[in-house]
């Protein structure tokens, strides 16, 4: 049907030139080979959130925050390394890398500084290096051995607040990333990959009462599961999670969470994935759904009235705030 | 990509891309890229913004493959009905588009290269005549016009990229012609602040 209608005739069609049609597949390639990810909510606080829930745990046995000294991660693979491009500098928040045993480390590259668990060799050699080098100015660096030979040096510049890790490998190669805030990594490649639990497997929402005060929820939408308040993967991790059962039902009940008996259904979940639906302070009544499958978590935004005024994709191995 | 995607129906594509085969998903772009892509333009009149658009298109159906049940051989179709929906909503399709091909590429908006430049800007400037007479109709209405008229869809696709009845597709296009015959001293005269497409209507 090539019917002409008057003086409403559009241009001739044109084809698509060669380079877009090239970045397309490579993005196409890319969605369908991993997440597509994209990162509109709030960034966890460029403060040293976890640092602090972690110290405050060690010296004051805090409980909330205990529960959110949560060991954030994902799984950093060569693909990853490749498929993720440096984007710019960020001035503010960190990245949270995870080490083998699932304790954190904190960099915040705006700040030239961090924290760790100090449960975490990983975390003492990061930091130890860090202060020998005497450079807690602009630019710092450090780097870890890797199993099996190899390096992964970790640098930021605290003026660009930029963090890239850099792997040397035994056979001669490198890959060089750039880390985002927000970004939860391992610190030794491939070392949680057999741990189907770890967060970097998941979406975590941190359901803030107030600053610093809350719990975490893990949304595995490969699984199609989600938990609350307890970190499921290691025993380490579970064992810094001592719920404060009237914290929790706040939590519960701010965040309209599930509080069934199955401690993996913490949102409303079935068979096909999960929907789960709570309100903000402005009125916005935001929904996180995921098919069972994904490797992300679909946030919508409604107004009261309906309309849609917010969509995002989150990729698995993302942290943000909930609301 | 080898000869077995080339020869297979869109269907089978679709089918082995929500299975995970990039090269099934590569195919399909292959297919419907181009006529997306010049669609996008027609709805939005900016080429920059229709190559952004596009992807957005392929990414938004892989997003959704698990939502959807597309009647059998009406892929290209539901891809018509994402970029009816994502130029609905340019401004914030576009948002989300450009940080989202920011995030996975690294990579600014693409420049056509200069053999095309030419044609691109004059099917720019002849493009925005066009929607500033189009803008006339109501929404639905350019829907079944870009779809049917320009991209050349069946009633049948155009119903399964709106969500509606044929007879609605049938009867939308009745109106629309309709509403053009009778608009159209009112949409030359609109037009004639470009001289070349005043020109071109005598």
């Amino acid at each position: 049907m090539n019917e002409r209608i008057g003086l409403l005739e559009p241009p001739t069609e044109l084809e698509l030139p060669p380079e877009v049609m090239e970045r397309h597949l490579r993005l196409l390639r890319q969605a369908v080979t991993a997440p597509a990810p994209t990162k509109r909510w709030r960034r966890p606080s460029r403060r040293l959130l976890w640092v602090a829930a972690a110290l405050a745990l060690v010296a004051a046995g805090a409980v909330a925050a205990a529960t959110k000294a949560g060991l954030f991660d994902r799984v950093v693979t060569r693909a990853d390394l490749d498929a993720r491009v440096t984007s710019g500098a960020r001035t503010s928040d960190g990245v949270l890398f995870v080490d083998p045993d699932g304790r954190y480390i904190s960099v915040v590259p705006a700040e030239s500084g961090g924290g760790f668990d100090p449960a975490s060799p990983y975390g003492r050699q990061l930091f130890r290096s860090l202060e020998s080098r005497g450079e807690n100015g602009e630019n710092a660096q450090t780097t870890i051995e890797l199993p099996g030979g190899g390096t992964r040096t970790i640098r930021w510049k605290r003026g660009e607040g930029t963090l890239t890790v850099t792997d040397e490998h035994a056979d001669g190669t490198t890959a060089t990333t750039t880390l985002r805030s927000g970004d939860v990594v391992p610190l030794v490649p491939g070392s949680l990959r057999d741990q189907p639990l770890t967060p970097d497997k998941a979406v975590t929402f941190e359901l803030e009462l107030r600053p610093d005060y809350g719990y975490s929820l893990w949304i595995y939408p490969q699984r199609n599961e989600a938990y609350v308040a307890t970190p499921p993967w290691t025993e380490s991790a579970k064992a810094t999670a001592v719920a404060d059962e009237d914290v929790l039902r706040e939590v519960v009940r701010r965040f309209a969470l599930s509080t069934g008996a199955d401690r993996h259904r913490a949102v409303p979940i079935d068979g096909t994935g999960g929907r789960w639906t709570f309100s903000l302070a402005d009125g916005t009544i935001r929904t996180v759904t995921w098919n069972a499958g994904d490797r992300w978590v679909t946030v919508t935004d409604r107004a009261p009235s309906g309309a849609i005024h917010g969509e995002e994709v989150l990729p698995i191995g993302t942290r943000v705030f909930a609301g | 990509m080898g000869d077995r995607s080339a020869g297979e129906a869109d269907s089978v594509l679709w089918t082995r891309t929500v299975e995970g085969d990039p090269d099934a998903f590569a195919e399909l772009y292959r297919r419907h890229g181009k006529r997306i892509y010049n669609y996008l333009f027609r709805r939005v009149g900016d080429w920059s913004e229709a190559e952004d658009l596009t992807a957005s298109v392929f990414l938004e159906a892989y997003r959704r493959r698990h939502e959807v049940a597309i009647p059998e051989e009406k892929v290209g179709a539901w891809f018509f009905g994402i970029a009816t929906n994502l130029a609905h909503n340019r401004r914030r399709s576009l948002r989300s588009a450009r940080r989202l091909l920011e995030r996975l590429a690294g990579a600014v908006s693409a420049r056509p290269g200069e053999s095309d430049a030419s044609a691109r800007a004059e099917a720019r400037e002849q493009m925005g005549a066009v929607l500033a007479a189009m803008s006339a109709l109501p929404r639905e209405q350019q829907d079944v016009v870009a779809l049917c008229l320009w991209s050349g869809l069946s009633y049948e696709d155009a119903a399964v990229a709106l969500s509606i009845p044929i007879g609605t597709v049938r009867s939308r296009l009745s109106r629309a012609r309709a509403a053009l015959a009778e608009l159209e001293p009112g949409s030359r005269h609109g037009i004639s602040q470009n001289q070349e497409v005043e020109e071109l209507l005598r």
